[in-house]
């Protein structure tokens, strides 16, 4: 992270924590109702401790810009992830804690008989379970990422309001008509800013649509989707940057999908290129020219633009890992770059090597080492082959390797050999980036 | 692990202890040195008391009243049946006459619902009411 970053990010940091501690704050002040017990007492601060930190997670996937910004918006996903386990076990902290100390004062669970609010609860919790669930396990539960994302939107905004339905029911410690007001709208206007990512952004994105103009075959089974800007100036972005690209539908159906830049960053071009592994990604082939797209981006800090101090770059990628290293080659490129960059480009099949010709022809405007790392070869092959491992870094990078800025994209296991290689080297953590992709 | 996502970690676990400490703090602060009371023993209840208790427990009274610790704190019952005769439990149950003006109107609500349980019921239910005396005080207090 660089240094002028740090301030920045330090003081997202600061208000993340007023945010959660903003309520418990609250309930201290003023007219606080006589203690009940403390373990009563407890269950009720942790409820909405919880609740806060619910709350913000709206504000996570918002994608703020500005906010991302110090981070990249793929650890600010990582963030809310994580975050939501930690809200979660306050939640059933919240209820297990009154389980055990008082389980007369839960009542009947059958609703017929319950109070509405504390069956309102009761859902929340309930709900709360199946958004982790269906999130932390989703590949294995073989949940589609576009239903997937249209349920988790419902179900935690659903679960959220029934949670806040629950306090208002209850209605102790907020039993002041001024902390009332300032708990509904706090709680409420983090449910605004679902109708801020659902409406308002799509509403935004409707009068700057864009059109395909090429889809491009690659090697390696993968597509270049060309962009082009209808009625108004595009965007800019740096290289190395995704955006969420949604196709041929309208941007409030919410089936978006992130997808790296692969283009010249400088040269107007907007271009992603795809590899057909998934339901969508395997469509990509057909799409016609002239398609209506929506592009919410840029984002990301995955970006040699922000280590603009290095001596020199490291790229160390597999198969369509390559796109957004494709980005930053094609840019340093086109902008004279003379610095030293050393490319690893790991892949199956010598044939299924994407932008082989070109990275070849990079050669010689950049001052490009090229590795290619193949785990099936042919049999005439000269060059490395296997996996990247330490030993195959310490035979490729140059003696300055620890002042070196390493950009890793690729396959989970490929980054986590490269990492765990070049942190045996004495590569700096620092000095290694890579994207959590999978979290957006 | 990487220095991102173990940043993430240390701030979300961070922020998750002081969301545990302010609520702890609070919980704290609202009782400062509370010892738990209990019932003072009175004589074996009627079968009238008795029928109270089980339409107490039946429509559950005990989620916003506790009774000797049992229930929701935060409107204990325990001495009501020192504190108000049997007329005035009665419109305290079902929030009638003066009671319903000196009741919050959420609480006046939920206990007109009370006024559909048949006469029987309500009168066993203010009998058992009016058999919950006085929290005992610790010996040490």
């Amino acid at each position: 992270m660089p240094d002028r970053s740090f301030g920045r990010a330090a003081l997202w940091v600061g208000i993340y924590l007023l945010l959660v501690a903003a309520p418990l704050l609250a309930l201290l002040t003023g007219d606080v109702p006589a203690g009940a017990g403390f373990w009563w007492d407890l269950s009720m601060a942790l409820g909405f401790a919880g609740m806060a930190m619910l709350g913000v997670q709206f504000a996570l996937t918002a994608r703020f810009r500005r906010a991302a910004a110090p981070f990249g918006i793929d650890i600010i996903y990582y963030f809310h992830r994580y975050a939501a386990l930690v809200a979660l076990g306050l939640v059933l902290a919240h209820f297990l804690v009154i389980r055990i100390d008082n389980v007369a004062a839960l009542g009947a669970i059958d609703p017929r008989q319950a109070p509405w609010y504390m069956t309102a609860g009761r859902a929340a919790l309930v709900l709360f379970l199946i958004v982790v669930v269906t999130s932390l396990w989703r590949k294995p539960l073989r949940i589609d990422y576009d239903h997937w994302r249209l349920w988790h939107a419902l179900l935690a905004t659903t679960a959220f309001l029934a949670a806040v339905g629950h306090i208002e029911g209850v209605g102790h410690y907020i039993n002041a008509p001024w902390k009332r007001v300032l708990w509904t709208a706090y709680t409420l206007s983090w449910v605004g800013l679902i109708v801020h990512v659902r409406l308002v952004k799509p509403w935004r994105m409707l009068s700057r649509p864009w059109q395909v103009t090429e889809v491009r075959p690659e090697r390696g089974n993968a597509w270049t989707l060309a962009l082009a800007p209808t009625g108004h100036a595009g965007l800019r972005f740096a290289p190395g940057q995704f955006g969420w690209l949604t196709l041929g539908d309208s941007p409030f159906h919410v089936r978006e999908h992130p997808f790296s830049f692969s283009s010249d960053a400088d040269s107007g071009r907007v271009e992603f290129t795809i590899k057909a592994l998934g339901d969508f990604t395997r469509t990509i082939k057909d799409v016609r020219p002239g398609t209506t797209a929506y592009l919410d981006g840029p984002y990301g800090v995955f970006s040699t633009d922000r280590h603009a101090e290095a001596p020199g770059f490291v790229f160390i990628v597999g198969g369509v890992g390559s796109a957004p290293i494709m980005s930053m080659l094609r840019t340093a490129a086109a902008r004279g770059e003379r610095r030293p960059l050393v490319l690893i480009c790991a892949n199956d099949r010598w044939d299924d090597v994407i932008f082989r010709e070109e990275l070849d022809a990079l050669r010689g405007r950049l001052n490009l080492k090229l590795v290619h790392v193949l785990a099936d070869p042919p049999p005439d092959w000269e060059g490395e082959c296997g996996w990247i491992d330490a030993a195959l870094l310490d035979r490729h990078l140059p003696a300055n390797r620890r002042h070196l800025d390493y950009f890793l994209c690729g396959p989970g296991p490929m980054t986590d050999a490269a990492q765990s290689g070049l942190h045996g080297l004495g590569v700096p953590i620092a000095r290694i980036h890579f994207e959590l992709f999978d979290m957006v | 692990m990487l220095m991102r996502a173990t940043w993430v970690r240390i701030i979300v676990v961070a922020s998750g202890a002081l969301a545990i400490l302010l609520a702890l703090f609070f919980a704290w602060t609202q009782n400062p040195g509370t010892t738990p009371t209990h019932v003072a023993a009175r004589a074996e209840p009627s079968l009238m008391v008795k029928s109270g208790r089980a339409v107490y427990q039946a429509q559950g009274c005990a989620s916003c009243h506790a009774i000797a610790g049992d229930g929701n704190p935060r409107y204990p019952l325990d001495g009501v049946g020192d504190r108000r005769d049997a007329v005035a439990l009665r419109d305290w149950t079902i929030a009638t006459d003066a009671a319903a003006t000196l009741l919050p109107r959420r609480a006046a609500v939920m206990k007109e619902d009370y006024r559909d349980l048949g006469s029987d019921e309500i009168e066993a239910l203010v009998a058992y009411l009016s058999s919950l005396g006085a929290p005992a005080r610790p010996a040490s207090d």
